[in-house]
C-alpha cells in the first residue's frame, strides 16, 4: 500500500513537471518532494547533525560572525565603561540606533512564531517545512532585540529597575509607562517563543537522541529529549499543548510589535503620536520577519540539501506573504501622510511633509523602495521560482523595515514642536559597529542551531506525507496536504485530527 | 470527539515506581511496519480486551485516539485556570505596586488608571497560560522520565524515526506472556519482543 | 519635610567619614605641612601636592564639599575676625565688587562654609539692585568669575624668566630681588619707574600711586582694549570740563541709540536695562519707544522698536543730520533715502517728547560725535532730566590708547628700566602696530602681576601671581562713583597677590597685607561705620558730584569717507569681553546672545553680503586689513548691516590655558591704533570649511525647516503659536486680543487629576518676554547655583548642552529683510501639571510634588530618555557622558571608567574645582536626566526655616537663581494660591499665555507675557 502514495506522487509529476508549486485543483500538491518516505526525511534531517564536518560555506559563515559578535562585545564593553555618549544620540534626539535595533530585531522575530502559530490554526500545513527555521529565528532574534534596552539606558548596571522587583529605595516600576509595557510584552515573547520552540523540538531531538552513537550526545540529547518514547497518550496531550500554545501565541504575536509601537504612539512627538502604529508595525514586522526567513532559508536549502522537504511551494507561498505585507505596510505609509495632511495639525503636517522631503528625505526614499516597490516583481512566478531575486528581495525587506524604523524614531525627534531645540543627528562609528555586531551574535546563534538541532520539524513534516495515514475510514480527508475551498466536509473527521488542529 | 468510550490504563502509570533488583517481564513490545498496519492492530488490541496497553509512533496517528480510547485530556480546563490567574496577577501587581504600597502622582493621571494597566495584565494571562500549557503537558504526561525499560530495546529506537509498536503491559489482566506474543504476531507485528526490567 | 531630614542624614554620614582614621592623618599632615612658601616653587610636582592638599581637607569635611571650612583656618575670614553667629553647615552672604575696565559692579557673595559658591548682584546697591532690597541682578560675567577664582590652571607661583629661563620661585625672592632695584631707582632715578595697569577708579590704588609717586619719579600707565576714553574725552571738549554721563532711561520716552548698547555693552547696563524695563509695557507708564542706529547687531538694538542698520561709517552723517534738525549748527549731511525715512518720524518723537527724551553715542566713536550728542541732548532738555553729568575720577590722564603708544614709543627709546605691568594683557590685546611685546623686551626689568602666566607673563623678565578679586581687599567705584569695598571671601587659593599690595610694596608702605592697605585708605571711617560698609558694600554717598555747565556746541565732526566695499566693526565679546575671560569655561560654553555661538568667534555677515560672497555659515573667509589677514569662520547674522562684518575681540588666545588657548581666531591681529573699532578690509571666501557649534539653528538648514521655522514664530510683530506678541497700539485698541487666541474654556481633561498640586503651596512662574533682553545672565546664574557642567565644542556640536535655561532666540521677517525682529524667550521646565515627561518614565524618576513642582529623582533615573523625547519643549538635559570629570576641550571619545561606575563622579572631579559646588545641589553622574527644579533647594531652604519660625512665606522671599540675576526681572517666581503674589497677578495678567497648552494641554505652571514693542510704523517702512 507504500505503492499508492508513490503511484499518486508520480501522477503528479507527470501532471505538473516535478514542480510542486501547482494550485491546479485537480491535483494535491505534495509538501515533501523526491519521493521521501518516514526514514528518508529523518535521514535529510538527522544528516546534518551528524555529518562529521559541515560544508565549508559554514565555517565561513561562524568565521564572519564571531568575529562580528567579538566586535558586539567590545563596543558594548567602551558604551558600559564610558556612557551612552559613544553613540550620536543628542539633546532632542534621545532615542537612535538603540532603540531603532531593538525595534528592527522585536520585528524580525515575529515571523517565527507567526508561522508556527497563526498558520498552524489556518490549517497552512506548508509551514511545518520552515517553522523550526522560522522559530530559532524567532528566539535569536528576540534575544539580540532584548539587548538593546539595556545597554541603551544612561547606567546599565540599573536596568534591572525596569523589573517589579523590590529595591534598596522600595519604589516600583511605574506602569504606566510603555517601557513597562515593553517589558512584559517581550519578556513573554521570548518566554513563548522558546517554548514553543522547545516542545516542538523534543520528539525531534528524541529522534537524535535514538539515532545518536557516541555517549556523551545520547547523553546530552536524552537529557533535551524528557524520555520522550511516541506514545500515543503522550501525542495526543502533545498536540493539545501544542495547539493551545499556538491558540495563545497567536494574539501574543500581534500584542509584542502593537506594545512596541506604542512607544511611540502613546508619546505625543509628531510622527510619533499615530493611533495607525499597532496594525502598522504589525504588518512591518510580519513582512520584516519574512524578509528574514527568505534571506535565510535560501541559503540553508542550498547548504543542507533541505530541497525536498522546503520545496519550491514554501518560497512560492513565502513568497507571496511577503508581497501581501508589503503592500500593507505601503498602504499604513500612505494612510500616515494622509492623516497627518487631513488632521491639520500644523506640526503633524509638517514632521511628514519633512520626512519625505527634509534632510533624510534619502533615507525615506530607501525605505519606499525596499518596502513598497521592490517586492512588486514577485508578482511574476519567475521571479518566485528564482532563489537569486527571491534572496535579493528578502535582504530589501532587512534594509527597508530597519530604515522604517530610523524614520520614524530619531527623525522624528529632529523637529518637533520649538525650532529652538531642532537638531539633526548622525551615528557614531560605535552605533555602526554595534548594529553590524548585533547580526554576528544572530548569526552566530544560527549557524550553531543548523550545526546541532533539528533544523526541520521531522515529527511534523511526516505527517504530511501521504503514507502517515492509515486507509480505510478516514483516507478521503487525510490525503488532504493542502487547504482547499471546495473541500466537502467528511462527517468521520470529529475525531481530533493532529496535524491540524 | 468519541469521548463515550471506556478509559483504558496508561501502563507507564503502573510500571513506574517498579523497584526490583533482578530482571522481571514487564511487557511485550509488538513492532509494526506501517501506519495502517498499527491503526488495524490496535483496533484488534482493544477488541480483544486489552487495558494496560499503548501504541508508540514516530509522530501522531491520526485517529488513534479514538482507536486506542483515550479520553481528551483536561489540559485545556488547566490553561484556562493558568490565564485567569494571570490576569488578575497583572492587575494585582500594577494595583499594589503603584496604587496601593507606594502611589506617586505622575502626570496629573488617577492612581488607579486601567486603561495604562490593560496591556500587562493581557500579557501575564498569555504568559501564564502559555506555561500552564507546556508543564501541564509534561506533568500529565510524566515527563521528564530519562529511564523507562522500553529504551534498552533496539528496535524501539526506530520509534522515533519510522517505526511503529504496539505495548502490552506484563501487568494487564488478560496478560500472558505466550499468547499475548501470538496474538500480537497474529494481528501483524514484524517481530515482538519481550522488555524486561 | 522629606529634603530636611535627607539633609540631616547627610550630615551624620559626613561625621562618620570623617572621623575614619586615615582622613584624621591626612589632616594633621595638611596643617602640619601648610606655610604658603612651602607652595610657592610651581612645578607640577608641587601643584600636585597642592591638589593633595585641597584633597585632604575636602576628606575631612567628607564629600559634601565644604571641606576648606577648617583649611582656611589660619587668617581666612570674610571678615577681619570671625563672627560669633557663625554656624557651620548654613551659607552667608558678603557683599564686595568686581571691577572691570575701572568700574565697579557691586555684589553678594554666598559663601558655604567658607567657600564661596555663588554672586549675586548687591540688593543694597543702585547698581545692581532691581527689587528694592530683594533682588541683585549681576551680568554674566561677574557671577562666572567664581569659576575663574578657584580655576586650578591660575598662576601659583613667581616665575623669574630674566635669565632667558623659566624659573618658578616665590615672593620673597621676588621682593629680595626688587629690593635691589628699589635702591637703584632711589639713589639715582632716572627714568623711574613706569608703571602699567588697567583701568581702575580705586581709592586705594590712586592713594597708593601718590605715595609711590612721592618715593621715586614714577610714570603711570593706563590701558584697556576697549576703552570709553572716547566718550570722556568728547564730553570734555563739548563740556571744557571732565564729566560723565549717566543715563535715565526709566525717565525717556524715546531712545535714540547710535550704536550705543546701554543694555548690554555699558559699563552701567545692568542699571540701565533695569530702568529701561521700567519704560516700557506696565500699568504707570506709556511703553517707550528706543530707535537704534547700528553697525552692528547688538542687545539694545535687538529689543529697540525702531531698528537700522548701516555702515559704521554713517552713524556721524545720521548724528550730525540729526543735530541739524533739532536745531544744532551742524554740517546737514546727506542722507539716503533710507536714512531720511528712519530719521524722520525719530525727530518727530524727539521734538514731541522734548525733556523725555535721549540720544545716546556708541563709546567707539570718536570724540567729536560725543560731544555732538551732548549738544542735542542739551538742545532737547535731556540733561539734568533723563541725562544726568557727574564728574569724572582722575580726569587730566590721557587716552587709554594714547597712553599705551606713548608707553611703548618710550620702551623702543629704551627709556624705561623697569616696568610694572599691573594686571592685563597688553602683548595680546595691544594693537598690532605698536609690537608692544617686541618693546617690552627693551625694558631691563618688566614685571607683570596677573592671574594667569599669560602672552604678557612671557614677555615680561618676572611674573607674580595676582590675587583674584574674591581673595584679596580692594576697593571701586561703580558707574556713579559710589565706593565699595572688595571684601575677600577666601584666603589667596594660589598665594597671589593684589595690584594695591604690589603698589605699596614699590611705594615701601609699612603694610603688606591687603586688609591693612584698604583700611589705611578709609583710615577716616571707624570701625563700627566701617563695619556697616562691610555690610552694606557701599560707602553711602560716595558718588561724584554733579556737574552743572553749559555746552557749547560748536562740535564738527571729522570728515567720515563714505565707505564702499566691506567696513569691519571690531566688537566687545559678550562673554570673554576683551578676551581676559578666556579661560572661563561657563562663559565660552555661553551662547552668545545674538548668534548662539559658542567656543568660537566668527565673522558676522549679513545675508546679502554672505549671499554676496556665496558662503553660509561655516565657510570660511578672508578677512585682509592692510597688510594682516585672519581667516575666520562666517557666521550669517540676520540684522547684521549690509557692507559690515563684524569682528569679535577676545579670542584666539595662545596662552588661555587649557580652556581659552586656541578657542577662535585672534581679531586683534587686524586692530591698528589707526583703526580700534571701525576699519575697511577686503574679504574673500577660501572655501575652506569649519563648523561652528552653536546651540540653537545649529545644523539646520534647509530651506523647509527655515520656512517652517519661520512660520512657527510669525511674521514680524505678528503673534504666532509659538511667539504671541502685539504693537503697543494694537494692545491699547484691544487689550483682550491674547485671550482670545486660547482655545476658549473648553476642558481637554479626560479626568480629574488627583491632586491640585497646591498643598501647601502652588509654585509657579511667569516669564515676560517683553522684558527680556537676552542678556544669558540668568543662564550663568543657573549654572552656578545647580552645578551645571559644561560639554565642550564637541559635544555641543552633537547638541548635548547642559544649560537649564536656555534663551531662544527667533529673528522674525523675511531672509531679506535687513532689520528683522528679535524675539528673546527664556525657557526652562514648563513644570506641566500633566507632565508628559511623567508617564512615560518607568522608574517613577520623575514625579509631580503637591506643589505642582515636576521633580527629578536623580538617584532613581536609568536614563532612557524617554522622558526628554516626550517633553514638547525639549528642556531636559541628559548625561550623555560624566561631564565633570572629562576635558571640555578635547575629549571627542572619553576614556572608559574602570572603577565601580557610580563612584565615577567623586573620583575625577579635580578637588578645587568641587570646592565651588554649590553642597544644596545634588551633582548629578554620567547616565541621568537633569533639569530646571525651580530652584528646588532654595524653596525648601526658605519653606522650611519659616515653618521653623511659624511665620507666614511672603511672596518674593524665594527667588529662583535665575529670577534673582535677571536685571529686567523678566521672570517671576512665586505661589499661585497667594491671589496677591505677583506670579498670581502675571498668570491672570492680559497678555499671559502658556506655551504649547493649547495643542497638548500640558497645563505649565510656566506662563508668558506677550510681547509689547512700540515701533514706529513710519520708520519701519
Amino acid at each position: 500500500m507504500a505503492s499508492v502514495p508513490t503511484t499518486e506522487f508520480i501522477r503528479i509529476a507527470e501532471q505538473t513537471e516535478g514542480d510542486n508549486t501547482t494550485d491546479d485543483p485537480r491535483f494535491r500538491a505534495p509538501l515533501v518532494t523526491g519521493g521521501k518516505n518516514f526514514a528518508a526525511v529523518t535521514e535529510t534531517v538527522a544528516n546534518i547533525a551528524e555529518r562529521p564536518a559541515p560544508p565549508q560555506a559554514w565555517y565561513v559563515a561562524m568565521g564572519v560572525s564571531l568575529a562580528l559578535l567579538g566586535l558586539l562585545g567590545a563596543m558594548v564593553g567602551y558604551l558600559i565603561l564610558t556612557g551612552v555618549g559613544v553613540w550620536g544620540n543628542n539633546q532632542p534626539v534621545g532615542w537612535a540606533f538603540g532603540i531603532v535595533n531593538f525595534v528592527f530585531w522585536v520585528g524580525i522575530g515575529h515571523a517565527g512564531t507567526l508561522i508556527s502559530a497563526i498558520l498552524y490554526l489556518f490549517r497552512q500545513n506548508w509551514r511545518t517545512g520552515i517553522n523550526r527555521l522560522a522559530e530559532a529565528m524567532t528566539i535569536f532574534a528576540v534575544i539580540c532585540a532584548a539587548l538593546f534596552p539595556g545597554i541603551h539606558v544612561g547606567r546599565p548596571w540599573l536596568a534591572y529597575w525596569l523589573f517589579p522587583i523590590p529595591d534598596q529605595m522600595n519604589l516600583w516600576p511605574q506602569f504606566r509607562s510603555p517601557l513597562m509595557w515593553d517589558v512584559f510584552a517581550v519578556g513573554t515573547y521570548a518566554t513563548v517563543s522558546l517554548l514553543f520552540w522547545y516542545v516542538g523540538m523534543v520528539p525531534d531531538i528524541a529522534t537524535f537522541r535514538d539515532r545518536s552513537k557516541s555517549k556523551i550526545k545520547q547523553v546530552v540529547y536524552g537529557i533535551f529529549a524528557l524520555g520522550w518514547n511516541g506514545s500515543s497518550r503522550h501525542w495526543h496531550r502533545y498536540e493539545r499543548a501544542y495547539l493551545l500554545l499556538a491558540a495563545i501565541a497567536t494574539p501574543l504575536v500581534l500584542s509584542v510589535h502593537s506594545t512596541v509601537s506604542f512607544d511611540m504612539a502613546v508619546s505625543q512627538i509628531p510622527g510619533w503620536h499615530t493611533t495607525v502604529f499597532p496594525p502598522y508595525f504589525v504588518a512591518g514586522a510580519i513582512y520584516g520577519g519574512f524578509a528574514m526567513v527568505i534571506f535565510l532559508v535560501v541559503p540553508a536549502r542550498e547548504l543542507f540539501g533541505l530541497k525536498d522537504i522546503i520545496t519550491k511551494r514554501h518560497m512560492d507561498n513565502m513568497a507571496k506573504i511577503t508581497m501581501a505585507t508589503s503592500m500593507m505596510v505601503g498602504y499604513s505609509y500612505m494612510t500616515e501622510f494622509f492623516i497627518a495632511g487631513y488632521s491639520g495639525d500644523r506640526n503633524e503636517a509638517f514632521t511628514f511633509h519633512n520626512r519625505a522631503l527634509g534632510p533624510y528625505c534619502w533615507s525615506w526614499c530607501v525605505m519606499f523602495f525596499c518596502n513598497v516597490v521592490a517586492p512588486q516583481v514577485l508578482w511574476s512566478k519567475k521571479c518566485r521560482m528564482n532563489m537569486w531575486i527571491m534572496w535579493v528581495v528578502g535582504i530589501c525587506g532587512n534594509v527597508g523595515m530597519w530604515f522604517e524604523r530610523f524614520e520614524i524614531i530619531p527623525e522624528s525627534l529632529t523637529r518637533d514642536f520649538l525650532p529652538s531645540s531642532w537638531h539633526a543627528y548622525w551615528p557614531t562609528w560605535v552605533d555602526l559597529c554595534t548594529l553590524a555586531g548585533s547580526f554576528g551574535l544572530f548569526m552566530t546563534l544560527f549557524l550553531l542551531f543548523c550545526r546541532y538541532l533539528p533544523t526541520v520539524a521531522m515529527a511534523e513534516v511526516k505527517t504530511m506525507l501521504p503514507e502517515a495515514h492509515a486507509h480505510g475510514a478516514h483516507s478521503a480527508d487525510e490525503k488532504r496536504t493542502d487547504y482547499r475551498p471546495d473541500e466537502h466536509h467528511d462527517p468521520d473527521t470529529d475525531a481530533p485530527r493532529f496535524a491540524n488542529r | 470527539m468519541t469521548t463515550d468510550l471506556k478509559e483504558t490504563h496508561d501502563p507507564h502509570e503502573e510500571t513506574n515506581g517498579v523497584e526490583s533488583t533482578e530482571p522481571m517481564l514487564t511487557g511485550l513490545l509488538g513492532e509494526f511496519a506501517d501506519v495502517t498496519g498499527v491503526v488495524e492492530a490496535a483496533r484488534k488490541t482493544r477488541s480483544a480486551g486489552y487495558k494496560v496497553w499503548d501504541v508508540h509512533s514516530p509522530f501522531p496517528i491520526h485517529g488513534i485516539d479514538a482507536v486506542i480510547g483515550i479520553r481528551p485530556t483536561i489540559l485545556p480546563w488547566l490553561v484556562l485556570i493558568g490565564g485567569v490567574t494571570g490576569a488578575s496577577c497583572g492587575f494585582l501587581l500594577q494595583w499594589f505596586c503603584n496604587t496601593f504600597d507606594y502611589p506617586i502622582l505622575v502626570s496629573a493621571k488617577p492612581m488607579l488608571s486601567l486603561p495604562a494597566d490593560v496591556p500587562i495584565i493581557f500579557e501575564c494571562a498569555v504568559l501564564f497560560s502559555a506555561l500552564t500549557a507546556v508543564f501541564g503537558m509534561l506533568a500529565l504526561n510524566r515527563l521528564p522520565l530519562l529511564y523507562n525499560p522500553l529504551f534498552k530495546s533496539a528496535h524501539f529506537r526506530r520509534v522515533t524515526n519510522d517505526r511503529f509498536f504496539i505495548w502490552i503491559d506484563a501487568s494487564d489482566a488478560k496478560f500472558d506472556e505466550k499468547s499475548t506474543a501470538e496474538f500480537l504476531s497474529s494481528a501483524g507485528a514484524t517481530g515482538v519482543e519481550r522488555i524486561e526490567d | 519635610m522629606k529634603h530636611h531630614s535627607a539633609q540631616r542624614e547627610y550630615w551624620r554620614s559626613l561625621e562618620h567619614l570623617a572621623n575614619t582614621p586615615e582622613i584624621q592623618q591626612s589632616a594633621s599632615a595638611e596643617f602640619a605641612s601648610y606655610e604658603p612658601d612651602g607652595m610657592l616653587s610651581m612645578s607640577s610636582l608641587t601643584r600636585r601636592r597642592f591638589m593633595k592638599l585641597m584633597g585632604a581637607s575636602m576628606a575631612l569635611a567628607g564629600l559634601s564639599l565644604n571641606g576648606c571650612r577648617r583649611w582656611p583656618e589660619a587668617k581666612l575670614a570674610p571678615y577681619t575676625s570671625t563672627p560669633p553667629n557663625r554656624i557651620p553647615g548654613i551659607p552667608e552672604q558678603y557683599a564686595t565688587m568686581m571691577e572691570l575696565g575701572g568700574v565697579g559692579s557691586p555684589l553678594l557673595v554666598t559663601s558655604y562654609d567658607g567657600r564661596p559658591i555663588k554672586i549675586e548682584g548687591n540688593p543694597t546697591h543702585p547698581f545692581s539692585e532691581t527689587v528694592k532690597g530683594r533682588s541683585g541682578a549681576a551680568d554674566a560675567i561677574a557671577q562666572a568669575s567664581i569659576l575663574e577664582m578657584y580655576d586650578p590652571d591660575r598662576s601659583k607661583a613667581v616665575i623669574n624668566r630674566s635669565g632667558g629661563n623659566e624659573i618658578a620661585t616665590d615672593w620673597d625672592h621676588f621682593t629680595s630681588a626688587m629690593s635691589s632695584t628699589i635702591d637703584s631707582l632711589t639713589a639715582s632715578p632716572g627714568s623711574g619707574l613706569a608703571i602699567l595697569c588697567e583701568a581702575t577708579a580705586s581709592l586705594t590704588t590712586t592713594r597708593l600711586k601718590a605715595a609711590l609717586a612721592k618715593r621715586f619719579p614714577t610714570a603711570f600707565y593706563e590701558y584697556e582694549a576697549l576703552s570709553r576714553d572716547n566718550e570722556r574725552v568728547g564730553i570734555k571738549s563739548a563740556l571744557g570740563q571732565p564729566a560723565r554721563q549717566v543715563l535715565h532711561l526709566d525717565k525717556a520716552a524715546v531712545v535714540v541709540l547710535l550704536d550705543a548698547d546701554p543694555l548690554g555693552a555699558h559699563p552701567a547696563h545692568v542699571r540701565y536695562a533695569g530702568d529701561w524695563v521700567k519704560h516700557r509695557p506696565n500699568k504707570e507708564k506709556e511703553t517707550s519707544r528706543v530707535y537704534a542706529i547700528e553697525s552692528a547687531m547688538t542687545i539694545s538694538g535687538s529689543v529697540a522698536d525702531c531698528r537700522m542698520g548701516v555702515r559704521p561709517s554713517r552713524v556721524g552723517a545720521i548724528l550730525s543730520a540729526i543735530a541739524a534738525q533739532v536745531g544744532l549748527a551742524a554740517a546737514a549731511a546727506s542722507l539716503t533715502a533710507e536714512e531720511e525715512a528712519f530719521i524722520k518720524p525719530l525727530i518727530a518723537d524727539l521734538s514731541a517728547n522734548s525733556g523725555k527724551s535721549l540720544v545716546a553715542v556708541g563709546p567707539h566713536h570718536p570724540a567729536e560725535m560725543h560731544a555732538m550728542a551732548l549738544a542735542i541732548n542739551d538742545k532737547i532738555g535731556a540733561i539734568g532730566s533723563t541725562l544726568t553729568l557727574l564728574e569724572e575720577p582722575n580726569a587730566d590722564r590721557p587716552h587709554h590708547f594714547d597712553s599705551l603708544a606713548d608707553l611703548t614709543k618710550k620702551l623702543k627709546a629704551k627709556q624705561i628700566d623697569t616696568l610694572v605691568i599691573l594686571g592685563g594683557n597688553p602683548a595680546y590685546d595691544a594693537p598690532t602696530d605698536l609690537d608692544f611685546a617686541g618693546a617690552l623686551k627693551n625694558a631691563k626689568t618688566s614685571i607683570h602681576l596677573s592671574l594667569y602666566d599669560n602672552e604678557t607673563s612671557h614677555a615680561c623678565t618676572w611674573h607674580v601671581p595676582r590675587a583674584h578679586y574674591l581673595e584679596a581687599w580692594g576697593d571701586a567705584r561703580a558707574w556713579d562713583g559710589t565706593v565699595s569695598i572688595c571684601q575677600p571671601l577666601i584666603e589667596p587659593l594660589y598665594n597671589g597677590k593684589s595690584s594695591d599690595q604690589m603698589l605699596a610694596f614699590f611705594a615701601g608702605e609699612p603694610e603688606t597685607e591687603s586688609d591693612a592697605i584698604v583700611r589705611k585708605t578709609f583710615a577716616d571711617i571707624d570701625d563700627l561705620a566701617w563695619r556697616r560698609v562691610l555690610n552694606d558694600g557701599l560707602v553711602k554717598d560716595s558718588g561724584f558730584k554733579k556737574v552743572s555747565a553749559t555746552i557749547n556746541s560748536s562740535a564738527a565732526l571729522p570728515a567720515a569717507g563714505g565707505q564702499s566695499g566691506y567696513e569691519v566693526r571690531f566688537l566687545q565679546d559678550s562673554k570673554l569681553y576683551d578676551g581676559r575671560f578666556a579661560t572661563s569655561g561657563w562663559l565660552q560654553e555661553l551662547p552668545d546672545p545674538l548668534s548662539k555661538i559658542v567656543w568660537d568667534n566668527a565673522v558676522l555677515v549679513s545675508p546679502r553680503d554672505a549671499a554676496g560672497l556665496g558662503v553660509g555659515v561655516g565657510d570660511m573667509l578672508k578677512v585682509t586689513v592692510g597688510g594682516a589677514s585672519v581667516e575666520m569662520p562666517a557666521f550669517v547674522l540676520p540684522g547684521q548691516p549690509v557692507g559690515v562684518i563684524g569682528l569679535a575681540l577676545g579670542y584666539g588666545r595662545t596662552m588661555g590655558e587649557h580652556i581659552g588657548s586656541d578657542v577662535g581666531v585672534n581679531t586683534y591681529a587686524l586692530r591698528t591704533t589707526g583703526a580700534m573699532y571701525f576699519t575697511s578690509a577686503q574679504v574673500t571666501a577660501t572655501g575652506a570649511y569649519y563648523d561652528l557649534a552653536t546651540t540653537q539653528d545649529h545644523h539646520l538648514f534647509d530651506q523647509l525647516g527655515i520656512q517652517e521655522r519661520q512660520a512657527r514664530v510669525g511674521e514680524k510683530h505678528k503673534s504666532a503659536e509659538i511667539i504671541r506678541e502685539a504693537t503697543a497700539a494694537e494692545y491699547k485698541r484691544d487689550p483682550q486680543l491674547f485671550q482670545r487666541n486660547e482655545e476658549g474654556g473648553i476642558s481637554l481633561q479626560l479626568y480629574e487629576p488627583p491632586r491640585r498640586f497646591n498643598d501647601p503651596h502652588a509654585w509657579g512662574m511667569a516669564i515676560d518676554l517683553s522684558r527680556c533682553i537676552g542678556c544669558h545672565a540668568c543662564v550663568i546664574a543657573c549654572q552656578a547655583e545647580n552645578n551645571v557642567p559644561i560639554v565642550g565644542r564637541d559635544n555641543v556640536l552633537k547638541s548635548r548642552q547642559m544649560h537649564w535655561i536656555r534663551i531662544d532666540r527667533y529673528f522674525k521677517g523675511d531672509a531679506e529683510d535687513p532689520n528683522p525682529e528679535v524675539v528673546f524667550q527664556p525657557v526652562a521646565c514648563q513644570q506641566c501639571e500633566n507632565a508628559p515627561c511623567e508617564e512615560v518614565c518607568p522608574v517613577g524618576a520623575t514625579t509631580h510634588d503637591t506643589e505642582g513642582l515636576n521633580v527629578m529623582v536623580y538617584n532613581r533615573c536609568v536614563g532612557t530618555r524617554y522622558c526628554s523625547n516626550n517633553c514638547p519643549y525639549k528642556v531636559r538635559r541628559f548625561n550623555y557622558l560624566d561631564w565633570h570629570s572629562q576635558d571640555p576641550r578635547h575629549d571627542k571619545y572619553p576614556k572608559p571608567w574602570l572603577g565601580l561606575p557610580d563612584t565615577q563622579q567623586i573620583e575625577t572631579v579635580p578637588m578645587v574645582e568641587r570646592m565651588m559646588y554649590n553642597p544644596e545641589v545634588t551633582v548629578r553622574m554620567r547616565g541621568v536626566m537633569e533639569k530646571c527644579t525651580f530652584c528646588i533647594q532654595r524653596i525648601h531652604n526658605t519653606t522650611i526655616a519659616k515653618r521653623a519660625r511659624g511665620e507666614e512665606l511672603k511672596d518674593g522671599e524665594i527667588m529662583t537663581a535665575c529670577q534673582q540675576s535677571c536685571p529686567t526681572q523678566a521672570i517671576v517666581f512665586g505661589d499661585l494660591n497667594d491671589a496677591n503674589s505677583k506670579v498670581s497677578k502675571w498668570h491672570q495678567d492680559k497678555r499671559a499665555y502658556s506655551l504649547l497648552d493649547a495643542d497638548l494641554n500640558t497645563k505649565p505652571r510656566n506662563r508668558y507675557l506677550a510681547k509689547i514693542s512700540n515701533p514706529n510704523d513710519e520708520a519701519n517702512g
